[in-house]
């Protein structure tokens, strides 16, 4: 059988849980993944009312985290090199701790979102990127806006049945005879 | 000031009166300080349908199989059975009955919500207990019995893929070859001795 889900995202740096987001054919669903189990969350494209996005703080917690592994890294690197001795470790701390720091930068801008339904507002932990909630924008959008198409058309029927009054039924014709 | 949607703060929690809308777009809760864009869709400003069942009047309508008093407007589409307006509940283009519904839960594609991953179970415990390795003479046999009895059991739904539960028999494998090796070892030592 196929598989109907498409990925949509891949879960944010998190510890034990991860949390990414699917796309299937009238939904999409954030998967909670321990490893061991999998807890489903589904979303229909025509329940969905909208989304909030807010900017978290998370990039400029972890810029700090990777610059302050940067500088130590740095400093070790700097007194190996002025004993003479080849800085092999620390070197590779380095790297590493640059490779994450510009990762973390160019990601861009972390954000939360909030899913909004019928029933329910729910954060999709699933995004953490603002890019990352453009890119999957843009790619349900289109499907969320034609799944609720028919909601639209009624909404205009009613506006219109509402701007023209209610038409009188003609009397009868009288009869001559 | 701009009338936005009556809708709560997602992040304190805060019903209708804490968020402030700037335009449709952008708004801020007043109590938790936090600014939100905002992407609606028509479903946020359509109204909801509001069911209401028909009593029935005529003694040969069918009744709700559910509801005797109320008079059966659609069929199961799995157990056939007669409902009323409130029992039929619409699910991916099929209508279904509280019960179907109860019962499809577990291994409807459409309806589960969680589900144990037969091969992640398995990897994990083939290579977690490493860590603490005289347990693995436990662990093991138990690895290799969810790697062959989980290939059969539904799969994740997201990734169905079974190679998990292979590397997982194979690990499991190789500790329960392990085991079998020291203990043989030790029993034709002392069979020597
Ligand atoms: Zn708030
Ligand atoms: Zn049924
Ligand atoms: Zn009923």
């Amino acid at each position: 059988m196929k598989n109907p889900y498409t990925r949509l995202t891949r879960s944010p740096v998190s510890f034990g849980v991860y949390r990414h987001l699917w796309l299937a054919d009238d939904h999409i669903m954030q998967v909670e993944s321990t490893g061991y189990s999998e807890n489903y969350q589904r979303f229909r494209f025509e329940d969905i009312q909208g989304f909030f996005v807010t900017t978290s703080n998370w990039r400029i917690w972890w810029n700090i985290v990777w610059g302050l592994w940067v500088i130590v890294a740095g400093l070790a690197f700097a007194g190996a090199l002025s004993n003479y001795e080849t800085p092999v470790v620390s070197a590779v701390f380095l790297i590493i701790g640059l490779t994450f720091l510009c990762w973390n930068s160019l990601l861009g801008r972390t954000c939360r979102v909030f899913i909004v339904t019928k029933v329910q507002t729910a954060q999709l932990g699933s995004i953490g990127r603002r890019r990352t909630f453009n890119r999957v924008m843009a790619r349900i959008q289109p499907l969320i806006t034609a799944a609720q198409a028919s909601l639209v058309n009624n909404e205009q029927e009613f506006a219109r049945a509402a701007e023209t009054p209610p038409s009188i039924p003609a009397p009868p014709p009288l009869s001559s005879t | 000031m701009f009338r936005g949607p009556a809708l709560p703060c997602p992040a304190c929690r805060r019903t209708y009166e804490a968020i402030d809308w700037i335009d449709a777009e952008h708004c801020r809760c007043l109590r938790c300080r936090e600014d939100f864009d905002f992407i609606s869709f028509p479903a946020l400003s359509a109204k909801s349908e509001v069911v209401r069942p028909q009593a029935i009047t005529f003694a040969e309508d069918s009744s709700c199989f559910f509801h005797a008093e109320n008079q059966a407007e659609k069929l199961c589409d799995d157990c056939g059975r007669f409902l009323c307006h409130v029992c039929a509940v619409p699910m991916s283009g099929r209508t279904l009955c509280p019960t179907c519904i109860a019962s499809a839960k577990k291994n409807d594609v459409q309806l589960v919500t969680s589900r144990v991953v037969p091969g992640g179970a398995a990897l994990l415990l083939a290579v977690l207990p490493i860590l603490m390795w005289p347990i693995t003479c436990i662990t093991a046999p138990a690895a290799l019995y969810l790697a062959i009895t989980g290939w059969k059991k539904p799969q994740s739904l997201v990734k169905p893929r079974r190679w998990k539960l292979l590397v997982a028999g194979l690990i499991a494998s190789l500790q329960i070859i392990g085991w079998c090796v020291v203990v043989g070892g030790l029993f034709l030592n002392s069979a020597t001795l």
